[in-house]
């Protein structure tokens, strides 16, 4: 838009010019006319008699000579005008050719796909087309360019007439990684032309969409279905639509996602061990292919900060026939050295290369730990349990079970007075188990509280005496969750007809929470050995916040959840309703009580780490970086065999680090100028849709819009059709130009006929000087 | 006949006459450099031994006639004799306001016809013939009566000097002189105070209605006046090679006239070289000379020419 103005304010000032450019002869008409020299005359009858038998011819020729100097200056100025031209042309009907075509180029992911065995891309073959399109405009046509590769925009816009920058911007382009975004870019076309002042005619203005019309060059909202269309919207009032017919699918493989199942990973230096990923394997076409074309090999690599490859694993797939997707669960054996302390390693999958070769590779990144601290929050001396063991004891024993000397535990418990707690007594544990909620004041809820914000884990259990909850409102608030806690414990009612204490189990219907889904195999074996005598009643109201284990009280109603789980900050908070006590329930002695403990750790510290958080960004994304990020200044790209490096500035919004400009090119990406966190970037797995669409579902996806076309070849000139019709139309801006020649020309000519020069000498300066020597010599 | 010029003809040239401040020493030279650049003597334009057979007209005296002629052409001439010879050379300068003009500094075409008339009253002096002289504008301004004595050739160029034709002077009073030419009344006066049948010349520039000239000299003709028109115009007006726009203002008091020259270059020259033509073919009707002068170009030459053509005619040189 400012672009627009800034050419309109320098079409006006031209205009202007050429409008005070006319006054130039008028004033120099003027001044001959007042400042003449003055002689007498003897002859002056004759004098007298030829002005009475010419004078009318000469006004009128004086008038004819400033008519055409007038006009020079003025239709200059119109003709350097672009806009005004256009628009007198039209007035006129002579312009005929002022239309603004706007190319909308498809650059996504699926357009880098070579259908044959040349190098050349689809995107070559569009940008071939709109090359044509811009070669057959006319000069007084205006052309702009937008591309629908996420995030969709303009290139060159508003239109100019000067083709061959355009021809030099798209020639330019190179496809991306991204998705298509075709709906979201056409909406952007159609609001840039209604700010267009003043509005095109609709017939010229032309909207050529050059798409190879995948699946993968629409997001998947957008995909036509028959039966539920989700129709694309356009005002043909701003325009005509003009499509390329679809391009026939391209057989592609791609490494859809790789997924470590842990973000987080604790990892003894030199010791073997494995990182556990997922890997999504997708063929989008499904097709039957048999023999070697059915098999898929991949590679995984783990990269550390340093040149050199920490682990590998080499794996084929045989794709089943009709089979479109693949999930792989692997574990990459790794060995990190002792050097490498806490750092982000960086795990890369390759396939084949087939046709789309930029989504066969994938990377991720994870943050490995040689150890976890977790603060155990309680009183100073523990109170016993009737068992012998307390609380602290029963979680000490699971997260750090070797206590002889010299031997060292990836989870390191440090017992911290609750009475006394504070931020910087929290400060450097990535976990807090608070035993003893009824012991905090206030600045121990909001250290507990800021602990969650940034990124840790706080689990809360009450102590085994309650009688009452007291501090129930307290964790509300400090955390802002919606769990509402019973103010004194429930007991299920009476005994068994065995005599024994009542108790409630656990429901084991849902599958095990996302954070600790490595013990989802097994999920209902652990839970069913697991009794509830007592417990707080808890309700979970926010449907955001998950249940994660739950009594099976039928009676109950609400209120029976056993383990909770919140999202406060980037942080987690789980709930235990029931103490770690014997009394209460027997789950500190059963299987499931150290997994879940462990898991828990590992998983959520995982999931709401600096890795976890950067984790599925994709070419197009413009991601908000966590805290972690704010030293830094700009990403810088690594460079990964032989790839090109690069760097994309940061900005401070109000919710953090993002980049200035979304993320266009896959790679890994290090903070500067302290290289302490890593992000990865990898192509959009739904750009890589080579599949087709056929005709009838284009056309059907655009039901909604009167008026479009099919983009013909040419006709017999080899002039795109929708241009052929008016491209043989007068140029008013090369007629104006030409027009202007003329008048020069006939200025001139008029001038020295006008002027009478013919006759007699003509006195130079040179004959000047030559009489006044000859007079001086004389 | 061509001429090779002379150091004394060097003193033909206007702009070193118009150095030269008095009238008498214009004249004088411009004498000497007829005489030395011509073989034959100038004289004999005037002379007095010149006899000359002049077609009869009705009224003649038949006792005139040259039978010997009548005998071999059939056809009837009349002898002139002494006494036609002993002509009275009347000179007329014009001094209009027109004459006031000149392109070149410090000589106007009055310069030039003053000069003419003061050397050919000096030659008719020469040759003891008389010699008057009229200034005249709209009608006679002064007059000389014809005299061939002794130091009238003096009274004549005092005469011409003591013209007031200054127009910076004029212009300081009431404008450029607007005495305009009227040729009908001045031949008119002229030929009524002529008592005998004289040379007439006539040194103007001739800017008045040919018509009014044509009706004068139909008078002279009719009284057997010989006439010689000598048309003095200035280089500027006979081209007019103006370019600028300019202002130009009337001597005449015709006003002032804004234009641009080079676009009315053509129309000008076309309508003075109808006049001029105009002026040819009245002369010619009556048998009377008449000659063009560029103020611009040496008297010399032309003037030379002039008097050789006429001793030709008269049957005197060849």
């Amino acid at each position: 838009m400012a672009q627009a103005m800034t050419t309109l304010a320098v079409g006006a000032e031209l205009a202007l010019g050429g409008a005070a450019a006319m006054g130039i002869p008028i004033a120099i008409h003027l001044l001959t006319r007042w400042r003449r020299q003055r002689h007498v005359w003897g002859a002056m009858r004759f004098l007298l008699e030829a002005f009475r038998r010419h004078r009318y011819r000469l006004r009128l020729e004086q008038l004819l000579l400033l008519l055409v100097r007038c006009l020079i200056p003025l239709l200059l100025g119109l003709a350097l005008w672009d806009p005004t031209l256009a628009g007198f042309g039209s007035t006129l009907g002579l312009g005929a050719t002022d239309r603004l075509v706007c190319l909308v180029l498809d650059d996504s992911l699926s357009s880098q796909a070579r259908p044959g065995d040349g190098p050349e891309t689809r995107f070559d073959e569009l940008r071939a087309k709109a090359l044509w399109i811009v070669a057959h405009l006319g000069r007084s046509d205006r052309v702009a360019v937008w591309r629908s590769g996420r995030p969709g925009g303009a290139v060159l816009s508003p239109g100019t007439y000067d083709h061959r920058q355009a021809a030099q911007v798209l020639r330019a382009l190179e496809p991306r990684f991204s998705r298509g975004d075709l709906a979201q870019t056409l909406k952007l076309v159609e609001a840039h032309l209604a700010e267009q002042p003043p509005a095109a005619p609709a017939d010229r203005v032309h909207v050529v969409v050059l798409s190879d019309f995948s699946r993968g060059a629409w997001v998947s909202e957008q995909q036509p279905s028959p039966g539920s269309v989700t129709r694309i919207a356009w005002n043909h009032e701003r325009g005509r639509l003009i499509l390329t017919r679809p391009m026939p699918a391209v057989s592609n493989r791609a490494i859809e996602a790789l997924r470590p199942r842990r973000h987080l990973v604790l990892l003894e230096s030199n010791t073997a061990s494995t990182l556990p990923v997922d890997v999504t394997l997708w063929r989008p076409l499904g097709e039957d292919a048999g023999g070697a074309s059915a098999l898929t090999t991949l590679e995984l690599e783990v990269h550390g900060p340093a040149e050199g490859v920490l682990g590998a694993l080499r794996r084929e797939h045989r794709w089943e026939s009709g089979q479109d997707r693949a999930t792989l669960r692997l574990d990459i054996p790794v060995t990190v050295p002792a050097a490498l302390g806490d750092a982000r390693l960086v795990i890369r999958g390759r396939i084949d290369a087939d046709a789309l070769t930029a989504d066969d590779s994938r990377l991720a990144v994870v943050e490995v730990r040689q150890r976890l601290r977790v603060a155990l929050v309680d009183a100073r001396d523990a109170e016993p349990s009737h068992d012998g063991l307390s609380a602290r004891r029963w979680l000490e024993l699971a997260l750090s079970p070797t206590r002889h000397p010299g031997a060292e535990n990836q989870i390191e418990t440090v017992v911290v007075p609750a009475q006394a707690l504070t931020d910087q007594s929290v400060s450097g544990f990535d976990a807090a188990l608070v035993l003893r909620p009824d012991m905090l004041d206030a600045a121990g809820w909001a250290a507990l509280g800021g602990l969650a914000t940034r990124g840790g884990l706080v689990w809360i259990v009450p102590p085994r005496m309650t009688t009452s909850v007291t501090w129930g409102l307290a964790l509300r608030e400090a955390l802002g969750l919606s769990w509402e806690l019973g103010v004194e414990p429930v007991k299920p009612a009476g005994v068994d007809a065995a005599g024994e204490q009542s108790y409630w189990t656990l429901t084991s219907d849902k599958p095990a929470p996302e954070p600790v889904a490595l013990l989802s195999a097994d999920w209902a074996v652990l839970l069913s050995g697991v009794r509830v005598y007592q417990r707080l009643p808890l309700t979970v109201r926010n449907p955001t916040e998950e249940m994660w284990l739950s009594v099976a009280d039928p009676r109950a109603g609400d209120g029976t959840a056993l383990l909770a789980c919140g999202q406060v900050g980037q942080g987690r908070v789980l709930f235990l309703s029931a103490a770690i006590d014997l009394g209460w329930s027997n789950l500190p002695a059963k299987p499931l009580f150290v997994p879940l403990l462990h898991e828990s750790l590992r998983g959520l510290l995982g999931e709401s780490g600096p890795a976890a958080r950067v984790a599925g960004i994709v070419c197009g994304d413009q991601p908000l970086l966590g805290r972690e990020w704010d030293d830094a200044q700009e990403l810088v790209r690594r460079p990964i065999q032989g790839g090109s490096g690069g760097a994309v500035l940061l900005r401070r919004a109000e919710a953090g680090l993002t980049p200035i400009d979304p993320l266009e090119h896959p790679g890994v990406y290090d903070s500067s100028p302290r290289r302490v966190q890593t992000l990865a970037v990898n192509p959009d797995p739904a750009g890589g849709n080579t599949a087709a669409l056929s005709e009838a579902e284009v056309a059907e996806w655009f039901a909604g819009v009167s008026g479009w076309s099919w983009l013909d070849p040419a006709d017999a000139r080899g002039t795109p059709v929708f241009l052929a019709a008016l491209a043989a139309s007068v140029n008013i801006g090369g007629v104006l130009l030409w027009v202007v020649l003329g008048l020069v020309a006939l200025e001139a000519a008029l001038a020295r006929w006008f002027s009478h020069a013919k006759v007699g000498p003509r006195v130079t300066w040179m004959s000047r000087l030559k009489r006044l020597v000859r007079e001086g010599g004389t | 006949m061509t001429m090779t010029q002379t150091p004394a003809q060097h003193y033909l040239d206007p702009q070193i006459l118009a150095a030269i401040a008095p009238l008498e020493l214009r004249a004088r030279l411009i004498v000497e450099g007829l005489m030395t650049g011509m073989h034959k003597s100038p004289y004999q334009g005037f002379s007095v031994e010149f006899a000359q057979h002049r077609q009869y007209a009705p009224g003649d005296d038949i006792r005139r006639l040259d039978w010997k002629v009548f005998g071999r052409t059939d056809k009837l001439y009349l002898k002139q004799y002494q006494k036609e010879t002993n002509l009275d050379l009347m000179i007329l300068v014009d001094a209009s306001g027109s004459m006031a003009f000149g392109s070149e500094r410090g000589w106007r075409k009055f310069d030039h016809a003053a000069s003419l008339a003061a050397a050919l009253a000096y030659l008719a002096l020469q040759q003891q013939d008389r010699v008057g002289l009229v200034l005249f504008a709209d009608a006679i301004r002064t007059i000389t009566r014809p005299s061939n004595s002794r130091g009238h050739w003096r009274a004549v160029v005092e005469q011409l000097s003591a013209e007031p034709l200054d127009p910076a002077a004029a212009d300081r009073d009431h404008g450029f002189p607007d005495r305009k030419t009227d040729l009908a009344r001045l031949f008119d006066q002229a030929s009524a105070k002529l008592a005998q049948r004289s040379l007439i010349v006539v040194v103007s520039d001739l800017f008045d209605d040919p018509a009014g000239l044509e009706r004068g000299l139909a008078r002279l003709s009719h009284r057997r006046h010989d006439v010689i028109l000598f048309q003095v115009l200035d280089h500027a007006e006979l081209n007019f090679e103006f370019r600028s726009p300019a202002e130009f203002v009337g001597l005449e008091d015709e006003g002032k006239l804004q234009l641009d020259p080079a676009a009315m270059r053509g129309a000008y020259l076309q309508a003075l070289r109808a006049h001029n033509r105009e002026v040819e073919r009245i002369s010619r009707r009556f048998r009377f000379d008449h000659l063009l002068l560029d103020s611009s170009v040496s008297l010399g030459a032309p003037l030379s020419r002039f008097l050789a053509r006429r001793a030709a005619l008269a049957g005197g040189t060849s």
